[in-house]
């Protein structure tokens, strides 16, 4: 029989009560919520300190409280420097933040901008690689949610699964982005102090000294600061980033909610925030061999090391911080793509004329959806949903060259953006599939820019940036 | 190349004070916000 | 489908039914106090790897993984214990060699036969020329944002 490091009663109490106040907090912030633009941006008019915040917590995902000691176990110290410049990512899109809330004063979506500068055949081909990658996020953030709540507290995985979806689902639904962003505050809060207390516990009673020794010695790989694997995935995890963030309706839609003049510095902030977070979670999975715990998948190294070590209190720090980190990333991701669907789908195709009260309603029947169809697709556990997020660098990475491009520059048509992003995504999935996983985002990037490269010398007519107030009129 | 002891610590125990300073930065941001009513 | 092809199917799967029985009630003769561990079989290229373990008994456990850079096991490098009652284990850190690997319940080896592991990492040439590569492309990128943002600022 397996023992959990939390017992089973504990972690339902945690996390229905959890779910309970979290969703009471959405109804109470949605009082607010009057128009479609107050349920989807906020008002437009989020300030510092929770644009900051939300920057920061949404990016601090359960991959970074997850992923980095997993890369860390994995790949040394690399893993985990190399993971934490995924900060780059919120920091080069800070000016492009500033940019967005400039040229696209009324814009809800990164859809909206693309199917305004670059048409619809760039816009069918944006919306393909959204889709795959909202999907592809929701279903393994689902997924983890139930695996990672069993593994801890053998909670079984289908009720673990259900409660955060629904959770999340609800307090989105009742609170719009104001609930997502104010939850945000509060969880990336949690968040930090629940890694900074793990890796104080480490240092204080393993050492610093004792787990370079032993490193050193047993697993002298993971020191190496030349380890091959890990210098190769280093900038392939930044274009990875990059293209996450520069494409995903997440970001834009923060953007675009926040006061003026307030999107360049909160995301500086945010980034900055942000960047040594994975190095101290991964560092707790350097602590593992000293003492003893090897995991036996290597994504279970983080919560493994932290519950062994601070027993029951750290188990139960441990399941509250991973339980934030799944609903800061799985509340944005579901208010934003159902912006993306909502805007981009039913306002621009299906009812042009919708009004303000039928867009939000319809926005919230997409929250709705959304969460069914990411509770239906987790449903059957297969591993390979979830693993869909790992070739979204293929796809993501392919929209950098355009979007940079297309936000500063007049010189570029919709079809060689398009075809930037299709080309770059397709020969990126076959650089994952004959030579590995490390070259894929840096392949489609390669070649998405070079196709935009060839579109701005050879194309001589130039945007006009008018055409992209069309929400104005 | 294994990196030093040295550049071990200073990494880890750097790091994990900025990730402390994470919150104090957020909640002064936070109460500056809250006295100048421009939280939303 | 004739009733001949469907009797033949059932038979087929009764026939099946029983093999597979048969082959378990061996197996579980045979695994009482032994484990069968299986590694990759391919070099491994980023010095780390998941060996698993099948037919533990609960009698077994605790159990341990030892690893050594000899078949004989005269240096033991790693002691590994296997956590809770899963039945695989992630091993990481590895330098470029060979590697076996044997499962040992309190000091007694009780693995069928030591598994051979072996660790190659990519060239380091490969790496670096990647690295390069990465970092042009950055800073290509990092340098056109850069001056699109300062054109935006001018305009504004």
């Amino acid at each position: 029989m397996t023992e959990f490091a939390l017992d089973t009663q504990t972690a339902l109490f945690i996390i229905v009560g959890f779910a309970l106040a979290w969703i009471a907090f959405g109804v109470w912030l949605g009082r607010k919520n009057k128009s479609h633009e107050d349920f989807a941006l906020a008002g437009r008019n989020v300030g510092y300190a929770f644009a900051a915040a939300t920057a920061m917590a949404t990016w601090v995902t359960s991959n970074t409280t997850l992923v980095a000691p997993q890369l860390t176990y994995q790949l040394g110290v690399w893993g985990m420097v190399g993971y934490s410049f995924a900060a780059l990512g919120l920091l080069l899109f800070a000016p492009m933040a500033k940019r967005i809330k400039q040229i696209l004063p009324q814009g809800y979506t990164s859809g909206d901008f693309i199917r305004l500068r670059y048409g619809r055949f760039a816009w069918a081909v944006f919306l393909v690689i959204s889709v795959v990658y909202a999907f592809g996020w929701l279903v393994s953030l689902g997924m983890a949610g139930g695996i990672l709540l069993e593994a801890l507290s053998g909670l079984d995985y289908y009720i673990g699964m259900t409660i955060i979806l629904a959770m999340c689902v609800g307090y989105t639904l009742f609170g719009g982005l104001r609930a997502v962003i104010a939850t945000d505050f509060i969880q990336a809060l949690i968040i930090i102090l629940g890694v900074a207390v793990v890796a104080y516990w480490l240092i204080d009673n393993v050492g610093l000294t004792s787990i370079h020794t032993e490193l050193s010695h047993a697993h002298p790989q993971l020191l190496d600061l030349l380890f091959p694997a890990a210098v190769m995935f280093l900038f392939n995890n930044i274009f990875f980033g990059l293209g996450e963030i520069f494409h995903s309706n997440v970001w834009w839609s923060r953007a675009l909610s926040f006061r003026k003049n307030v999107a360049y510095k909160a995301y500086l902030t945010g980034g900055l925030l942000w960047l040594p977070i994975p190095i101290v979670t991964g560092f707790i999975a350097l602590a593992a061999p000293q003492l003893g715990i090897f995991p036996a998948s290597a994504d279970m190294i983080g919560p493994a090391v932290a519950s062994s070590v601070l027993g029951k209190t750290g188990a139960i720090l441990v399941f509250i911080v991973v339980f934030s980190a799944l609903a800061s990333s799985l509340d944005s991701l579901l208010a934003a793509s159902s912006d993306l669907v909502t805007q981009d789908i039913y306002h621009k195709l299906i009812k042009k004329n919708a009004s303000d009260q039928q867009l939000m309603r319809f926005n919230r029947y997409c929250i709705l959806s959304l969460g069914v169809m990411t509770w239906l697709l987790c449903l059957p556990r297969v591993a390979t949903l979830g693993a869909l997020l790992n070739f979204a660098g293929a796809f993501v990475a392919s929209t950098i060259w355009p979007i940079v491009i297309g936000l500063y520059w007049r010189r570029l048509q919709g079809i060689f953006a398009g075809i930037a992003m299709a080309a770059g995504t397709i020969v990126g999935l076959v650089a994952y599939f004959w030579i590995g996983f490390y070259v894929a985002a840096l392949v489609s990037c390669a070649v998405s820019g070079l196709i935009c490269a060839i579109g701005v010398v050879f194309n001589k007519s130039q945007f006009s940036w008018h055409q992209l107030q069309e929400n104005e009129q | 190349m294994i990196i030093s002891e040295m550049a071990f610590f200073l990494l880890v125990t750097g790091a994990l004070i900025l990730t402390v300073l994470a919150p104090v930065v957020l909640i002064g941001l936070f109460i500056k916000d809250y006295f100048s009513k421009s939280i939303w | 489908m004739t009733s001949f092809q469907v009797w033949l199917k059932c038979y087929n799967k009764a026939l099946l039914a029983l093999l597979f029985i048969l082959i378990s009630c061996s197996a579980m003769a045979q695994s009482e106090d032994t484990v069968v561990l299986s590694g990759p079989t391919e070099e491994v290229r980023a010095g780390y790897f998941v060996v698993e373990l099948q037919q533990i008994s609960p009698a077994l456990r605790p159990l341990s993984l030892q690893v050594s850079d000899t078949n004989s096991f005269t240096n033991v490098l790693q002691t590994v214990p296997i956590m809770g009652d899963f039945n695989q284990v992630t091993l990481t850190g590895f330098e470029s060699g060979d590697y076996y690997i044997r499962a040992v319940h309190q000091q007694r080896v009780v693995s069928q036969a030591a598994i051979k592991v072996t660790v190659e990492h990519y060239p380091i040439w490969q790496a670096l020329t990647l690295f390069v590569l990465g970092a042009l492309l950055f800073l290509l990128l990092l340098l056109t944002l850069i001056m699109g943002h300062k054109k935006a600022v001018r305009h504004d």
